[in-house]
């Protein structure tokens, strides 16, 4: 008789799915570590066998609730980061389009060498150059209605969610 | 006569499938069906008696929230006890590393036979004291193997380590536990 085949089929044994034949029986009778270790199978499958039943009812209920206050809270954090998102998005329209709605005047869309000025050139110029540069500068924002400009409202789901994505990278 | 070839819908596998696409009933069945097999094995594993229905409200909680984690090769009820255990862990942390091993919750002797039974009691402090002593992968494994029945795949499964390594764990455990306890 094997010991260690016998210790592997052990909690085979214990579960149901296996049994002792007249042979491991008459094993387990004579060889003290294999009983020992049954022994001890056997105590550790018994412990807390007498403990008191377990409303499960009430379990289920209770992680249920906490299951779904989690899943609210979740929620809220997703529609705080919404608001987070949509603010910026704002900003990011308010920046990027004209008050009129119209994109600015030129040769092509913004970039950040368009919005680059060069002070140090402008030292140099006559007061007449300086006025013809004034004159090609825009408006201040602000300096006109904004209520014509496009908002975020004026956006479906789909542009949103892009905006969004767009922001979150 | 007709036959029904669908997969029976009161497997645990069934179950989880069917929470997960919003049937609360079934989470309900799963605690129903685990949770007294969980509670045993957070007392072996030396929980309190008071803090056991807390500790498996929480391991379930745990559970119903990381079941897409949930690897069908490793029982529901394993994955369950890994869960628990990694509870328990948290707890003794939490306590600072107070132990949790409470024996003094128990009910008195049943007053036909005082002596037996607390012969029987003292037999099973005992137990659950050298189960405290163990370091916690020998004493999950062997817990899974007593409690649960599990083979040493699943158990690697639940664990997850190699079935070589968990049988190492319980050999060690059981030699440890000759020592101790028998």
């Amino acid at each position: 008789m094997n010991c260690e085949r016998l210790s592997d089929r052990m909690a085979g044994v214990l579960a149901g799915r296996d049994h002792w034949s007249r042979e491991d029986e008459e094993h387990l009778v004579v060889c003290a570590d294999c009983r020992n270790e049954w022994q001890l199978l056997g105590r550790a499958a018994a412990l807390g066998a007498d403990l008191p039943g377990l409303d499960a009812g009430s379990i289920a209920s209770q992680v249920q609730q906490r299951l779904a206050r989690t899943n609210r809270g979740a929620k809220n954090l997703r529609r705080g980061w919404l608001g987070i998102g949509l603010a910026a998005a704002a900003a990011l329209v308010l920046v990027v389009t004209r008050p009129d709605g119209k994109s600015p005047p030129g040769p092509g869309p913004i970039s950040a060498t368009n919005l680059e000025i060069p002070f140090s050139e402008l030292d140099s110029l006559s007061p007449a150059q300086l006025q013809a540069v004034l004159e090609t500068l825009e408006p201040p924002l602000g300096s006109s209605s904004t209520l014509d400009a496009p908002t975020l409202q004026d956006l479906d789901d789909h542009q949103l969610e892009r905006l969004l994505r767009s922001l979150e990278g | 006569m007709g036959v029904s070839t669908g997969p029976d819908p009161s497997t645990d596998a069934a179950l989880a499938a069917r929470y997960r696409s919003g049937d609360e009933g079934a989470a309900a069945a799963l605690v129903a069906r685990h949770a007294a097999a969980i509670g045993r094995f957070l007392y072996a594993s030396g929980a309190g008696q008071s803090d056991i229905e807390d500790l498996v409200q929480e391991a379930f909680y745990r559970a119903f929230r990381k079941l897409e984690f949930w690897r069908e090769h490793a029982s529901f009820r394993s994955w369950l006890f890994s869960i628990a255990a990694n509870l328990l862990k948290d707890e003794y942390r939490r306590r600072k590393g107070r132990t949790m091993l409470s024996l003094e919750d128990r009910d008195l002797p049943d007053q036909s036979d005082p002596h037996a039974e607390l012969a029987a009691n003292e037999a099973e402090d005992r137990m659950r004291e050298g189960l405290a002593g163990l370091p916690r992968l020998q004493r999950e494994v062997f817990l899974m193997r007593s409690q649960l029945g599990s083979e040493y795949d699943e158990i690697a499964e639940a664990l997850g380590t190699t079935p070589g390594a968990a049988r190492v764990h319980y050999h060690h455990a059981v030699k440890r536990l000759k020592e101790l306890v028998v």
